[in-house]
């Protein structure tokens, strides 16, 4: 008998006390970045911020955790990045901070990878027509497939090398090497 | 005894094998592909004598204390195993709730799992079995929406590509690791319906294929970037995109779950039903004191290398040496 209680109140008991809505994972309690503009000189990194909510943000640090963590203290809200669509690099170290993206901060493998020389473009041209941009070229074969996976797999080969959409504040512009 | 059905058994092993590849740490490549469908090949024969073992209505009640108590110790040690692996997984595992990271998440989530296995395993292997079907089925169609995405999204030349440092016998090695579930294998062949051996060659015709299929998939999905890639099956199911803005995490999330519960239930259960052979008068809490053998034996799995030739040898002899041992002491006594 008591086994039998037990057999009933114990799934009872685990549905109620581990099962739905967290207070810790409210949907506003954090800011969903749209794309990311990273360039380095000399050992540090400016970030651009650019979030599903129009709002951008630039931050300069040593890391991206470090840079991520101020950007989160300057907005007050935890910064996910599992929606990314756009990552535009500027002479940063291309291999590591993809490899951070992909494996720590779990942006969405689609996640295009562009390259501009043309400041923190997100200041300046919105996410989404850069975004749409790159992606309609690689539609019309005007430039290669470069979502992180495949610029990783190019990195990561013997080659070392693989092959990027360049962006402007004109949207896509051309196609750009880049080196592990 | 309660009996089980072909499909049961198969279920049952076929998640714990499943599991294994799940938690799979290192690179894969066609070579290790190879090394591990050889090495399931190799099981099969070496399964042989396991099958004689329960032939003629042999059972493992009549091969004596000492042979129990090696099984015994074994599933102890694998489920210890199983305990390390999921550890270590969860780590990489994206779970979308802010306290299951760090070293008390992931106790937190060692522990809730013990206790559902341990809810499992008292509802007896029939409750398991039947319900081991229905989980191997929805396993089924998520590694069914991982090789179809692999197939469409990626490319299919990675499994040419893609290069690991290990050589074939080293792989093949890596294979028998893999297999430490086969210490159950052992003990449910006694409580399956039907004929043993082709009870077993169901099994391991369908362990064939779920290797193929998801060391396969693997390899096509992360073969660009097996060498930025620690747990690439993980990976593979993370990065699968069925449609263009659709991934499977949440699925993966929940059949590793649910697998990690039947793989360490299946192992526990298997256990107390060999305690209770072992000493009789054993009668309660017989689950929990094999589940917090294997919580104990965790530790010593957690900061070890986990494809050491030490555990090829340790499945070699449960599925081999130990059957054998069985049949000649039955063939001298008969004598």
């Amino acid at each position: 008998m008591i086994k039998k209680i037990f057999l009933i109140l114990f799934p009872l008991f685990a549905v109620f006390s581990l099962t739905g809505c967290n207070s810790t994972g409210r949907v506003h309690d954090k800011n969903y970045l749209r794309a990311l503009s990273v360039r380095s000189e000399g050992g540090e990194s400016t970030v651009t911020f650019s979030f599903f909510s129009n709002d951008v943000m630039t931050v300069k640090g040593e890391s991206i955790d470090d840079i991520q963590e101020k950007a989160e203290l300057a907005c007050g809200r935890e910064i996910f990045m599992g929606y990314t669509q756009l990552v535009v690099l500027d002479g940063c170290e291309c291999s590591k901070l993809l490899e951070l993206l992909l494996n720590d901060k779990k942006v969405s493998p689609d996640c295009i990878i562009a390259y501009s020389n043309t400041g923190s473009l997100l200041d300046r041209c919105s996410a989404e027509t850069l975004y749409s941009s790159v992606k309609t070229a690689v539609k019309h074969g005007k430039s290669p497939e470069c979502d992180i996976v495949t610029v990783l797999s190019g990195l990561c080969s013997n080659r070392k090398r693989a092959e990027i959409a360049e962006i402007s504040v004109n949207g896509f512009s051309g196609t750009h090497s880049i080196s592990a | 005894m309660n009996r089980i059905t072909k499909n049961q058994f198969a279920s049952l092993l076929l998640i714990t094998d499943t599991f294994v590849l799940f938690c799979f740490k290192g690179s894969i490549s066609l070579v290790t592909v190879l090394g591990f469908l050889t090495g399931t090949a190799v099981q099969f024969l070496f399964s042989v004598p396991a099958v004689l073992m329960y032939r003629n209505g042999g059972t493992i009640e009549g091969t004596g204390k000492g042979v129990k108590g090696i099984y015994l110790v074994y599933l102890v040690l694998w489920g210890g195993m199983l305990f390390s692996m999921l550890w270590r997984t969860a780590e990489v595992i994206y779970i979308p709730y802010e306290s299951s990271k760090g070293f008390g998440g992931r106790l937190m989530t060692a522990v809730l799992i013990a206790l559902v296995c341990l809810y499992a395993s008292s509802t007896g292997i029939k409750a398991i079995s039947r319900s081991a079907v229905i989980a191997s089925a929805m396993g089924a169609v998520c590694i069914g929406v991982v090789a179809v995405s692999a197939v469409t999204g990626y490319n299919l030349g990675n499994i040419l590509t893609a290069r690991t440092d290990d050589s074939f016998f080293t792989e093949l090695s890596r294979g028998f690791v893999l297999s430490g579930g086969l210490g159950s294998f052992i003990v449910l062949l006694g409580f399956t319906k039907g004929s043993p051996l082709k009870n077993t060659v169901f099994y391991f015709v369908l362990k064939l294929l779920v290797t193929a299929v998801v060391t396969l998939a693997t390899v096509t999905v992360t073969g660009g970037i097996m060498s930025i890639t620690d747990f690439p099956v993980v990976t593979s199911a993370q990065l699968s995109q069925p449609f263009p803005v659709q991934r499977i995490d949440s699925l993966f999330l929940i059949i590793f779950a649910v697998f990690a519960v039947f793989s360490i239930t299946v192992q526990s259960f298997s256990g107390a039903y060999l305690l209770k052979e072992i000493f009789p008068s054993f009668r309660k809490y017989r689950s929990t004191a094999i589940l917090v053998s294997m919580m104990s034996v965790a530790f010593l799995f957690f900061y070890t290398e986990p494809y050491s030739i030490v555990y090829t040898f340790a499945v070699v002899a449960i599925l081999l040496l130990v059957p054998v041992f069985v049949l000649l002491k039955r063939r001298f006594a008969d004598d």
